[in-house]
């Protein structure tokens, strides 16, 4: 039993937008950030005073200050890429820390009370590595992963909690804005069971912008590498505008303003359909086989529920529709549901009394092993086949364990080397760590291993061998492996990040704003850029005198005569 | 711990059905957290998926199930397994057990829903072998994609059935099904033609758990390997066998090397031997 002053909260850690919620009696309920919205966008930046700015303020930034913000960077998690803000690199577990952190505080703000254990949901195709890289970011922002989720299984247990008793099936396609993932449940007397789950690490909504933004630059006659980083920024902000847009109307158009004069782009959603075909065509292998692990009919499934912002597409529906011959549901906001469903798993974990009739257990999406050599014939081994340990779709927790012998009587030592992947030869998959087990020197010894992996509900692996002859356990070591940090690093890190200056929690509004004022000026042209400017220049008068009253006064008046200029198509 | 999966689930193994083994482990589940108990949740785990298949096979086949004799599957039990298992093997027993092994499977659909998904299937199926081999050994593969992306086979049902098919013509053709196994290359199957039906099925890239499917996929691979060889320019061709070749030769000759440096070793060992010894 857990003490009841301990709170849990529930993260949504997402490519494009980020959120937080807490279980309560009442459910799950979203917490929002210090400008009172449920989204924090994922982006960082450094701001004019050198302080580290986080959510919507660094959001605008981009437009003004590429070089010193950065955003989508989930998609380096779990890679050595560096994105450099400024004069200093970051890897995507630092910067995915920072995010972390203004979502503790919020959530700090809004329980009154300290946190300092989360359930995380990441990406149903999330290997290996990059669910260490997330575990490794929640500890930079001082957080205990209590779980991590996957979201479609978040989504699914949010949707379940509708109608815990009743027996359905459903399929969640959850298409985020960096990663695509498909789950199919079961549920029967308030448990809740992942039958299958498939997906894309590497296919989301920012996909579709990207190439809108493409298209848009080809009306311009620009291409993305020619233009400045500020333009690029703004095309591409433009692209998502009109990418949301599109969604309600068949045609829009927008200016954008190139080397100080207003050019008209026009998009048809036809083109746009058109443009992203290719994208939209990735979606589908991952549906089907989901259904074909499941040994599913599109008429066994009760539910077709659709998750993550870029369902909202008008094509994403119509594929859905298609697939399944009928409308995907959608009653639980797509942005939302992810978060609330981290909140539902957080309260399961806390022992929360309104949920003592609910179990949930997921399953790994990919097969995990080792490599062996076959023989071939005599005194011939061709090496590099794959040999599975745990298969897809397991229900995890699962421990399995096989006994492993030497090629040569006389070797000293075994080297596992530990994949990920369904191919059949190691080529083709992913390494995620070597094990290097010592055996006992003489011929005689029994050179036998028995080999451990152990797949834990947050699909993280551990992996044990023990010589019969020695039984001395080994575990894994990842060893240089690409992607991952080592121990020792992770410690200087944290100290390192602990030395960077956070922008005040309470002063974040203020910074938003002006973000946002220096993007829309950035966006203007003519008269209502000259007024934007002498907005900013008032504004930072008036938080020069440092009155609380008299700044929000100013905030809301400025926010409302921003918000008429947005309105218009300049951008 | 009990060793047979019923009485864990606290079942009679001769009466219980489908939906009293869900219920008990529903039951057991929520005192056996996988969080809290992972041990207790892998065996409960293991119970009800054994159970389950003892049941599903006994209302298949109406007889005794075939793990009478369930051991616990479990540390080391699997013997000394040498470091080359094949990895489709094993995974055939609960293949076997499954009510139906083809994807294709699920309860009936009422008789005109059957016959106008067939109806539509064989109209698709006639379509593309038209385009196949109507179009002189030069596939239009801008109908071959409209077709298809056809609205007749539009649905997921319909794309796993067509995909089914697709792919037995196909392994048929290129010779899957003879005895012994050989590489066929029918004229119309141009490198082109295969690409853009593996793009739309992704049988070599999406890969999957069940053998049989397995087998077919990893020989469909094969088959592009060949297509694409032939495909491949003379020019290229005979520099790719030139440079295997040439490895061959010079692993040869790397052992000959090898050969030649023992020999002097011991040509030198023996004329020592003989000079510091001279005879008697």
């Amino acid at each position: 039993m857990t003490e009841p002053s301990k709170t849990l909260i529930g993260i949504d850690l997402g490519t494009t937008n980020s959120l937080v919620a807490v279980f309560t009696d009442a459910g799950p309920q979203l917490i929002p950030n210090s400008l009172g919205e449920m989204l924090t966008p994922s982006a960082v930046g450094y701001g004019d005073d050198g302080a580290l700015l986080v959510g919507r303020a660094a959001k605008d930034r981009l437009l003004t200050h590429p070089q010193l913000t950065g955003a989508r960077f989930k998609r380096y998690m779990g890679t050595n890429h560096e994105m450099t803000l400024g004069k200093k690199a970051f890897r995507a577990e630092e910067l995915s820390s920072f995010v972390l952190r203004a979502l503790r505080a919020d959530a700090e703000a809004f329980l009154g009370q300290t946190v300092d254990e989360a359930v995380i949901s990441v990406p149903a195709y999330f290997n290996d590595i990059q669910r260490k890289a997330t575990i490794t970011a929640a500890e930079f922002a001082g957080l205990k992963v209590n779980r991590l989720i996957n979201e479609p299984t978040a989504a699914a247990l949010a949707y379940g909690l509708q109608d815990r008793q009743g027996e359905s099936t459903f399929l969640v396609v959850d298409l985020g804005g960096g990663t695509f993932d498909v789950s199919i449940l079961e549920m029967f007397s308030g448990v809740m069971e992942v039958r299958a789950s498939a997906g894309d690490a590497f296919l989301g909504g920012e996909d579709f912008t990207d190439a809108l933004a493409l298209e848009l630059g080809r009306q311009l006659g620009i291409k993305p590498e020619d233009v400045s980083r500020e333009d690029g920024a703004r095309l591409r902000a433009l692209a998502d505008r009109m990418k949301i847009q599109l969604t309600e109307a068949a045609e829009e158009s927008a200016d954008f303003s190139l080397k100080g004069a207003a050019r008209r782009v026009t998009i048809t959603r036809e083109k746009f359909d058109e443009i992203t075909d290719p994208i939209l065509k990735r979606l589908r292998l991952p549906i089907q086989r989901a259904i074909s692990d499941a040994s599913l009919r599109a008429d066994d499934l009760h539910r077709i529920i659709t998750v993550g912002g870029a369902t909202r597409m008008h094509a994403v529906r119509q594929l859905v529709t298609r697939l399944f011959k009928r409308f995907p549901e959608y009653s639980i906001d797509p942005d939302h549901v992810v978060a609330l469903g981290a909140a539902v798993q957080a309260g399961l974990a806390a022992r929360h009394k309104a949920l003592d009739d609910v179990v949930m257990t997921d399953v790994c999406p990919f097969t995990l092993g080792f490599e062996t050599s076959i023989q071939v014939s005599e005194g011939k081994y061709e090496h590099g086949h794959f040999s599975p340990m745990i298969e897809r779709n397991t229900v995890v927790p699962v421990s399995k364990s096989d006994i492993v012998s030497p090629l040569h009587p006389n070797q000293t030592e075994i080297l596992f080397k530990i994949f990920q992947g369904e191919s059949p030869f190691v080529k083709d998959n992913i390494q995620i760590g070597t094990l290097r087990v010592p055996l006992k020197a003489g011929a005689k010894d029994d050179k036998s291993v028995d080999i451990r992996y152990t797949y834990d509900t947050s699909g993280v692996l551990e992996v044990e061998a023990t010589p019969l002859a020695s039984k001395k356990t080994e575990r894994l070591v990842i060893e240089g492996n690409p992607g991952s940090l080592p121990r020792d690093e992770i410690e200087k890190r944290l100290k390192a990040l602990a030395a960077i200056k956070i922008h005040p929690r309470d002063q974040q509004e203020n910074a938003a704003l002006i973000a946002r004022m220096r993007a829309a000026y950035e966006n203007l042209l003519g008269d209502k850029r000259q007024s934007v400017g002498r907005l900013i220049a008032e504004f930072e008068g008036v938080m020069a005198r440092q009155d609380p009253r008299e700044i929000n006064e100013a905030r809301r008046n400025i926010e409302a005569i921003l918000g008429n200029f947005e309105r218009d198509d300049v951008f | 711990m009990s060793s047979d999966p019923f009485d864990l689930l606290g079942l009679d193994r001769a009466t219980a059905t489908e939906a009293d083994v869900r219920r008990a482990y529903a039951e057991r589940l929520k005192a056996t957290r996988p969080e809290d108990d992972r041990a207790g949740f892998m065996a409960l785990r293991a119970a009800f998926e054994h159970a389950r298949e003892s049941v599903r096979w006994r209302g298949q086949y109406g007889e005794d199930d075939p793990y009478e004799d369930y051991e616990e599957e479990d540390p080391g039990s699997a013997g000394a397994a040498p470091a080359s298992t094949p990895a489709d093997d094993g995974g055939d027993l609960t293949f076997a057990a499954d009510p139906e092994p083809e994807p294709d499977y699920a309860p009936e659909p009422q008789d005109t829903d059957e016959q106008a998904f067939e109806a539509r299937l064989d109209r698709a199926m006639d379509r593309l072998v038209d385009l196949l081999t109507a179009t002189g050994f030069e596939p239009d593969l801008k109908a071959l994609k409209a077709c298809l992306d056809d609205d007749d086979v539009a649905g997921i049902d319909e794309f796993q059935t067509l995909q089914w098919r697709v792919r037995q013509l196909l392994c048929d053709r290129t010779g899957y099904n003879l005895e012994p196994q050989d590489i066929r290359r029918p004229l119309w199957l141009t490198l082109d033609l295969f690409d853009t039906l593996d793009q739309h099925f992704g049988w070599t890239r999406q890969p999957t758990t069940h053998p049989y499917v397995r087998r077919l996929n990893d020989w469909l691979d094969r088959v592009r390997t060949d297509i694409a060889w032939y495909a491949a320019p003379q020019e290229a061709r005979k520099q790719a066998l030139r440079k295997d070749i040439k490895a061959a030769d010079s692993e040869e000759r790397g052992s000959f090397a090898w050969l030649g440096v023992a020999g002097g070793i011991i040509g030198y060992a023996l004329f020592q031997f003989f000079t510091r010894n001279p005879g008697g």
